[in-house]
């Protein structure tokens, strides 16, 4: 951390800032009770809650063909992949096997929902170091492509109920796999684009090399995962080691750094992390087959068989569980989320520490934290 | 119409010494806040008001490059510097002021009544020998000859008593760092987690 | 190409709010100046008749600061538009014209808040010392944009180029008066950190632009933009003038004058070899000049990468964080003016100022008689001999017009560009970068001066 702010022996008094829950940088409504020395961060206290919706106990007491719908809301700029934890934890518990065309059109899915995810991440962290006006928007132009193909299948945007239990709502028009094929072809293109513009920027290096280092022993200490874990030397990606669905028979690479990881690194990987999802859907184009995408009837009164069961998929911001106790009636006995957000929060005042108070937004940004997935 | 030709008569000369009551009207009232104001900031807000005004006596006198030098370097540069020093130590100046102890407000009393009596007397007096010439159009380019022509020794004795103003500060403010509150994460327990890290992952 | 209509939507938009600046500003400038006192009052000797001509400028920049303010605004969300694949605001008026006017309106009607253990007069005095200033700063460039014209003669001060910079240094007391009025910790974090920035950037700033007053010896802005007159080798910025001598030695082969070419380049050039190598240097030195100017004038205004004071993502709005209504809109229309008037001070001391870019020996042939035509044809009356637009106002008003937007288009650019700069890197860039980098320049360019005479000029009955 930061060695070359030295403290003087000026005598100076603290100065307490509350940054939030309304400041325009805290990607919703986080507090941070930040002391500072001059500009420099000497404590820094995050307080949550203040987008505590219940999630579990709302799922306690709807019906799971109710629930599927709200399931989005966790985190919502991921929501395929919330209802793929759920959906999996369900099928677990129930027994079902899932038909190959609905893993398919799964990992197709959610693929496009991560590279979303990380070009909204890619925007606004460029806003969180200051760029306010011009870069942000050229990755909102390829995120408009993906909803607009998401859309179409699922028929919502953002909340798409798209991964259900037992498979995938509704099979896309061959038109919708063309138009997604030629999206693949074009998009490593942008990605240069981007690239060309923050890569080598000379003020982007300075902001972010060196900046907020995460050292592996903390990361794993606090249970961060994701990119930001993987750029602290953890090669830890559910996808590659505990394979789920499809991924087993597909060729990706998991962007690792081996030394502590600084917000320049987690913005690399997340950018490769979008060529690697965009090298799984062309794989996927590929591979799909013909079939059937449903293996449970959806029903209002859907029943899951008494039992209990823990699976997660890899998100785009970590590690997503969900933990299902069943009784056997039409609604979940008990519901437990694992966010990735909230462990990724909790490392924070370890990481902020030392740094002036221009690297709050700054490394805040960079391990991409997404409030409501916080609070549930 | 009348009125008319009557304002016309009024010569620059009088408009100078009407501007020089205006300017005046301005300062004082500003110098006197300086020093009155409890608010210790706000009297060095005021205090770029004085300036100000001494500026504007300045052009009045045809010396523009002064009263430009004036703002520059006094009314801005001086008083931020005063400012941030008055914030960096204490934000808010709503501090209990303690009145003066009985000999120190002697001292002030006759400190300031000497001073009073040499201003006055200086002013009072004749020695205020005037040139019967205007002043020169550009006195920038006669500056700057006598500065490095005439009077260009006082000059580098100026520019030495800066430089060695400027060392003083820094020594001043490298003062010897103490240790840093906040460490880093340290070596050892880091190496420990970083074992546990490590078995962490191969388990997986 | 979608973006083809955009774009020519955009210069239409400029020409119209353009007009829409000019016409106004040269309406009352024609009144005050012309009308009032030649046709109401006549009297040549009346107190009155010099009060009105004298109060022209004020009046002028008065009008000019709010209309081209509103327009730069415009401009600017238009420009960033176009960079980041948007519309812009195009729904008040056609295609969004009078979208900043109704901003403005919305501003002046809006409450006026001042918050709770605020230092209220220092609160309300703080717009009024950041704006002030930039009016005042305004008004000697008036004389160098218009070619000094006569109704501006008056405000041509000797200490031309110093006076501007005097005054557009006091803006960040405002800063700093209301970041400490507002009682709230990011204005009081924004008002230190404006402080800090404009001391340390204000050095290079002004090193680069006496750089320029030395290659001139002047302080003269009417003199300095009348010295890089006739074309784009004549400019401060390649060499402050040390191309002049070659410009005029390929005008005369050019026009085959009976003058021998040789003395020209003797005259230009006394030393030889070493003159020419004199004069490369100057030309590398004020090219670094000009964007160390760039620079500090970025950080002087607070615009992106150095917009600490205001930091969005760090200090919610630094400084104006408190301000609403229309305290908010002076500081609004303060940044704007300013960033004006920087750009403005560039183009007069390395830009030519009103100077033609292309060189004089070019448009010799057809140009005068062209300007002397066209010029006039903009003028409403000539009152007793005095012109309010011939060509000799017209075209270099234009010029400074054109030149001053490319910069402020410049600006919109940098913005829709550059992340932000973190207080410690602005500040060891400052100090240990610039100001150094700044000094050697300076230090070079005083010696290399010496072997050149730049902006040479002819002795009487030699000039092409």
């Amino acid at each position: 951390m930061a060695t070359e702010l030295k403290t003087h022996s000026l005598k100076t008094d603290e100065m307490i800032i509350n940054m939030g829950p309304q400041h325009p940088a805290t990607h919703g409504v986080l507090r941070l009770i930040v002391n500072l020395d001059g500009e420099i961060v000497k404590h820094v206290e995050p307080v949550i809650g203040h987008l505590h919706r219940g999630q579990e106990w709302q799922g306690q007491n709807r019906t799971w063909f109710q629930y599927q719908a709200l399931i989005d809301r966790v985190d919502y700029l991921s929501g395929m992949f919330t209802s793929w934890a759920m959906a999996r934890a369900a099928e677990k518990v129930d027994g079902l096997v899932v038909p190959e065309r609905a893993e398919w059109l799964r990992i197709i899915a959610s693929e496009m929902n991560r590279i979303t995810s990380h070009l909204l991440w890619l925007g606004t962290y460029l806003i969180d170091l200051g760029a306010m006006f011009g870069f942000p928007f050229y990755p909102f132009r390829e995120r408009e492509k993906l909803f607009v193909l998401l859309e179409e299948i699922a028929g919502q945007r953002m909340m798409f109920n798209y991964i259900r239990i037992g498979g995938v709502q509704r099979d896309p028009k061959p038109d919708w796999f063309k138009r997604l094929k030629e999206f693949t072809e074009d998009f490593p293109d942008r990605v240069d684009e981007y690239e060309a513009i923050v890569s080598e920027n000379p003020i982007f290096l300075k902001r972010t090399q060196g900046v907020g280092i995460l050292p592996k022993a903390v990361a794993v200490d606090y249970g961060v995962t994701g990119p930001t874990l993987r750029c602290s030397g953890v090669n830890y990606d559910l996808r590659r080691f505990k394979p789920y669905s499809m991924y087993e028979k597909l060729e990706f690479e998991v962007p690792t750094f081996s030394g502590d990881g600084d917000t320049q690194e987690r913005y690399i990987a997340r950018v490769r992390e979008m060529r690697e999802s965009n090298k799984i859907l062309k794989q996927c184009l590929d591979m799909i087959q013909p079939g059937e995408i449903m293996a449970k009837k959806q029903v209002a009164g859907m029943r899951i068989k008494a039992g209990e069961g823990f699976e997660a998929v890899e998100g785009p911001r970590g590690v997503l569980g969900c933990y299902i106790i069943s009784n056997g009636s039409d609604k979940p006995f008990r519901f437990r989320w694992r966010n990735p957000s909230f462990s990724n929060l909790s490392v924070l005042p370890e990481l902020l520490v030392g740094h002036p108070i221009a690297d709050v937004m700054a490394i805040f940004g960079s391990i991409d934290v997404i409030i409501p997935d916080v609070d549930r | 119409m009348e009125n008319l030709a009557n304002l016309a008569e009024i010569n620059a000369a009088s408009i100078e010494t009407w501007m020089f009551y205006v300017l005046a009207a301005l300062a004082i009232p500003f110098a006197y806040g300086v020093i009155l104001d409890k608010a210790i900031i706000r009297s060095g807000f005021l205090l770029i008001g004085v300036f100000g005004a001494i500026s504007g006596l300045f052009l009045i006198l045809q010396a523009q490059f002064i009263a430009m030098a004036q703002i520059m370097i006094y009314a801005v540069g001086i008083t931020l510097v005063v400012v941030i020093a008055l914030m960096l130590t204490n934000p808010r100046m709503d501090l209990d002021l303690k009145p003066a102890a009985g000999n120190s407000k002697l001292t002030g009393f006759v400190v300031s009544f000497v001073l009073f009596a040499v201003i006055y007397l200086a002013i009072r007096s004749d020695a205020w020998p005037i040139k019967g010439e205007l002043p020169a159009a550009s006195n920038v380019a006669v500056i700057g000859q006598a500065i490095t022509g005439q009077y260009s020794l006082p000059f580098e004795f100026a520019s030495v008593l800066l430089l060695a103003a400027l060392m003083g500060a820094i020594m001043l403010a490298k003062n010897e760092p103490v240790e840093p509150e906040i460490l880093e994460y340290s070596e050892a327990s880091g190496a420990a987690s970083d074992a546990e890290a490590e078995a962490l992952t191969t388990a997986r | 190409m979608g973006n083809a209509s955009e774009i020519f939507k955009f210069t239409r938009l400029s020409i119209i709010w353009l007009c829409l600046i000019f016409i106004p500003v040269w309406l009352v400038a024609y009144a005050v100046g012309i009308f009032i006192p030649y046709f109401l009052i006549k009297d040549q000797q009346n107190i009155f008749f010099d009060v009105f001509q004298a109060l022209v400028p004020i009046i002028a920049v008065l009008v000019f600061i709010p209309i081209n303010a509103m327009f730069m605004v415009l401009f600017e969300r238009r420009g960033l538009a176009l960079f980041t694949v948007r519309s812009g605001p195009n729904r008040v008026g056609v295609d969004g014209l009078l979208q900043t006017a109704a901003d403005a309106v919305k501003l002046l009607f809006k409450e006026d808040i001042t918050p709770r253990g605020a230092d209220i007069a220092m609160f309300t005095l703080a717009p009024i010392t950041f704006f002030a200033p930039s009016v005042f700063a305004a008004i000697p460039l008036l004389a160098a944009v218009t070619n000094d014209h006569p109704l501006f003669h008056i405000v041509n001060l000797p200490t031309g180029i110093f006076y501007v910079l005097a005054a557009s240094s006091v803006p960040v007391v405002g800063i700093v008066m209301g970041g400490w009025a507002s009682n709230n910790k990011y204005s009081l974090v924004g008002g230190l950190r404006s402080a800090a920035q404009a001391i340390s950037y204000e050095i290079p700033l002004v090193l680069s632009l006496v750089s320029m007053c030395m290659m001139a010896k002047s302080l003269d802005v009417v003199q300095i933009a009348n010295q890089q007159a006739g074309g784009i080798l004549d400019w401060n910025i390649f060499g402050g003038g040390a191309l002049r001598g070659i410009d005029k030695f390929i005008a005369l082969n050019l026009v085959g004058n009976t003058i021998d070419a040789k003395t020209i380049l003797d005259a230009a050039y006394p030393s030889g070899i070493l003159s020419y190598i004199a004069a490369g240097v100057l030309i590398v030195c004020s090219v670094i000049m000009f964007l160390l100017y760039l620079t500090g004038a970025c950080a002087e205004i607070n615009r992106i990468p150095f917009d600490l004071p205001e930091a969005e993502s760090e200090l919610v709005s630094g400084y104006n964080t408190e301000y609403s209504g229309i305290k908010f809109a002076i500081f609004f229309l303060a940044e704007f003016t300013n960033l004006f008037i920087v750009s403005s001070i560039a183009v007069v001391m390395f830009m030519g100022g009103g100077g033609n870019p292309i060189p004089a020996w070019l448009l010799d042939p057809w140009w005068p008689s062209f300007a002397s035509s066209v010029g006039p044809m903009f003028d409403l009356v000539t009152a007793k001999g005095l012109m309010l637009v011939d060509e000799h106002t017209f075209f270099p008003a234009l010029w400074v017009i054109a030149k001053t937007y490319a910069f402020v288009f410049f600006a919109v650019l940098i913005r829709g560009t550059l992340p932000r700069f973190r207080i410690d890197q602005l500040m060891d860039f400052g100090w240990k970068r610039l100001i150094p980098l700044s000094l050697i320049v300076f230090l070079v360019m005083a010696f290399a001066r010496v072997l050149v005479n730049v902006h040479l000029v002819m002795p009487a009955g030699g000039a092409p």
